[in-house]
């Protein structure tokens, strides 16, 4: 073993000349990649920079819509489950509004429905309550208690959807909704794990996440969320938290308001007046 | 410069301008405009347009129906929870792109007794309130207080 490595170090002078030759190629194979490959780079950073800045000037012809102001409001709901009479509407105005499919059964917002038997609570939904609800179950004598609670995207604070998003498809907005960019999800469904209310899916139709978006099309038009204008009882209601004497601020200082999963720390904006402890 | 350190450098240069060039051209023009995210996202999330009009488009034309609903208990209750949503009607009002609802199913989806519902909300059970006569034949429609 020794034996070879001392041949192979011994160098005679044609294999000098070899070697020397052998490094002058390679030295010049590579600095004619580098160079190559350093005019390569400049083009194609030069390309878009190009492509870019057309845009950027067709952008600035085009006739665009003034600026809106997305910081101006914080918007939160509230929810007052002792209006609630479990009829559906909100589930339906959402789907019609928001083109969510209606069967798969995928829901935007839903509607609960909680029975207690004793220490026993029994939890149904069918259908999300799109066709409202059946008659209570045979047990209906031994029924202690039993409300309605619809459910929805809870526009978190800290929201773990947009924590966990990949490529920022799903961002929380300067006013306070929870969005998801259609065109930059990449449809890999963390933000779907990642909720803690169950209110994200996979739209069939799409391929990307889809969630409530507080009717983010809507509301940005001066009008309520279809769930909210097509509540008969008033039981759900949108408002801005940053006006102070705003209807939101002002139901939210006369009731007992909780949050769903506070131990979470997601901070909701949605509250709940009148859930049992069943629900949180 | 010694030649192994100069070429480092320009290989490392190389990698840092290509991963530059890279970025500015995957990442949209508006990222990071107002936080991790496309900022033109914002305006198309606004862009499009409601199927369920404001609540007081419909006594623009349906003026009776309207001062009769607003005269009832059901004043804050919208047309359009029954009639479903009313933007393609508003464009082109025809009876065909409006809902005409089953009478008894809407009014039994709310009203039907149901156990989970308040106790203060008016409910009834159906055998027991009409024995299966429709509603509308004692009740108004748009003003169910008033009966014939």
């Amino acid at each position: 073993m020794n034996d070879r490595l001392y041949k192979l170090s011994r160098t005679s002078p044609e294999s000098t000349d070899l070697a020397q030759t052998a490094q002058e190629m390679a030295s010049t194979t590579r600095r004619d990649f580098l160079k190559t490959l350093g005019t390569a780079c400049v083009a194609i950073a030069i390309a878009p920079v190009a492509e870019k800045l057309s845009v950027a000037e067709a952008a600035k012809t085009e006739n665009t819509p003034a600026e809106r102001d997305w910081s101006k409001h914080k918007w939160g709901m509230a929810i007052d489950v002792e209006k609630c009479i479990g009829c559906g509407h909100c589930v339906v105005a959402c789907k019609e509004e928001n083109g969510v499919p209606k069967e798969p059964f995928y829901f935007r917002t839903w509607i609960e429905r909680y029975q207690q038997f004793g220490d026993e609570t029994v939890v149904d939904s069918p259908n999300g309550g799109y066709d409202g609800f059946p008659p209570e179950t045979e047990r209906a004598e031994r029924l202690d208690k039993a409300f309605f609670v619809p459910k929805l995207c809870n526009a978190c604070e800290h929201s773990p959807c947009v924590q966990v998003c990949p490529v920022g498809a799903t961002f929380e907005t300067p006013d306070g909704a929870v969005l998801v960019d259609p065109d930059y999800c990449i449809g890999c469904r963390y933000c779907i794990q990642a909720c803690p209310y169950g209110t994200r899916f996979l739209n069939p139709i799409t391929g990307v996440a889809d969630k409530c978006t507080l009717c983010y099309h809507r509301i940005h038009n001066g009008q309520q969320p279809a769930c909210v204008e097509n509540c008969p009882t008033g039981a759900r209601l949108f408002g801005d938290l940053k006006d102070q004497d705003g209807p939101l601020n002002q139901f939210l200082r006369e009731h007992k308001i909780h949050v769903l999963k506070p131990h979470l720390n997601t901070y909701p904006k949605v509250f709940y007046s009148g859930i049992d402890k069943e629900v949180r | 410069m010694p030649p192994q350190v100069s070429r480092l450098i320009y290989i490392f240069a190389t990698i840092v301008l290509a991963f530059v060039a890279t970025r500015w051209w995957l990442q949209p023009d508006s990222f990071g405009q107002y936080g991790h995210y496309r900022g033109k996202a914002l305006p198309a999330a606004v862009a499009h347009d409601p199927s369920y009009v404001p609540k007081t488009s419909c006594a623009d034309c349906h003026e009776d129906e309207a001062a009769e609903h607003a005269a009832g208990p059901h004043r804050k209750v919208s047309c359009q929870i029954c009639h479903g949503p009313g933007a393609t009607h508003i464009e082109d009002p025809q009876t065909t792109n409006i809902r005409k609802p089953d009478v008894a199913a809407a009014c039994l989806r709310c009203h039907e007794q149901r156990a989970a519902r308040p106790a203060r909300f008016p409910q009834i059970v159906e055998a027991d309130h009409a024995g299966g006569k429709a509603c509308n034949s004692c009740h108004t429609v748009h003003n169910p207080s008033e009966t014939e």
